[in-house]
């Protein structure tokens, strides 16, 4: 697998938004990616698998000299592969895969979910992953736009919450709003700095 | 897995439109929202093709990344 520092194997548009973006987050870096070899074979051969065939979107891939890359999109999420040896342009594969540290939990449940979805074309809920603090999110992004534009501590909080709650909390003894704004600047910063592929 | 090299400076930062549910819907994809509003990154995207086989099924044909990086950020992480 090539060693992609920066975390990704294409690097995308940045026009584009996170739902219309074709992410390939390289799998050293991505623990939810499935590393594969895949093998052609004949449909009826036991585990023959058809990716491209699929009732689901899929991308493929292909950067010249480096191995493919699959990204395949289902109700609840993408299913991510990577490729060590062979295509799945070509028709059925056979597909071996490689498990090993580091990430080795993540790459499971991402195993898990793959196997339900090629036998039963859909992911049950209680395989996805929980996201700790996802509800942070939406603040942590509009957080950056804040400091984008230049805006002071308080500007971003206005952002952020309101001009009402800003104008009830801001000088509140408790300094609570003021101290959420300070971790919630201090939080996009770190993930602006290379704290992204912490998440992955 | 990588342990980042994170620098201390914190890179010029460019406002993008507001992610919609759907651009946050997991870790992949929230991180690409940080990512893409890093003003020292360079897509590469216009260098590749992409090919529609199907309407379930696109192929995305690039040339070798012109960055070890991956991401564009000129040597920072």
């Amino acid at each position: 697998m090539p060693h992609r520092p920066g975390g990704c194997s294409f690097a995308e548009d940045p026009e584009r938004s996170g739902d219309q973006a074709r992410l390939f987050w390289s799998a050293h870096c991505d623990r939810r990616v499935i590393v594969a070899a895949a093998r052609p074979c004949a449909p009826q051969e036991p585990a023959a698998i058809d990716i491209v065939q699929m009732p689901h979107r899929v991308t493929i891939l292909q950067v010249e000299g480096e191995h493919e890359e699959i990204a395949i999109a289902h109700a609840s999420g993408d299913i991510r592969l990577c490729l060590r040896e062979g295509t799945v342009t070509r028709g059925p594969v056979q597909l071996t895969y490689v498990l090993q540290e580091p990430g080795l939990a993540g790459r499971l449940g991402a195993l898990q979910r793959w196997h339900a979805l090629v036998n039963t074309g859909r992911v049950p809920r209680a395989l996805h992953p929980v996201q700790a603090r996802q509800s942070r999110w939406p603040l942590l992004i509009a957080t950056l736009d804040a400091l984008a534009c230049g805006c002071s501590r308080r500007e971003t909080a206005i952002r952020l919450f309101g001009a009402q709650e800003v104008a009830r909390q801001w000088h509140h003894p408790s300094e609570s709003l003021k101290m959420r704004v300070r971790r919630l600047i201090a939080q996009a910063r770190t993930l602006v700095c290379g704290g992204y592929r912490d998440l992955l | 897995m990588d342990q980042p090299n994170r620098s201390s400076q914190v890179p010029a930062i460019v406002p993008r439109s507001p992610p919609s549910d759907a651009a946050l819907r997991d870790p992949a994809h929230f991180a690409w929202e940080v990512v893409r509003r890093r003003g020292d990154y360079a897509g590469e995207a216009h260098r590749a093709r992409e090919t529609v086989v199907s309407p379930m099924v696109r192929v995305i044909r690039a040339a070798h990344a012109a960055s070890p990086w991956g991401l564009l950020f000129r040597g920072r992480p």
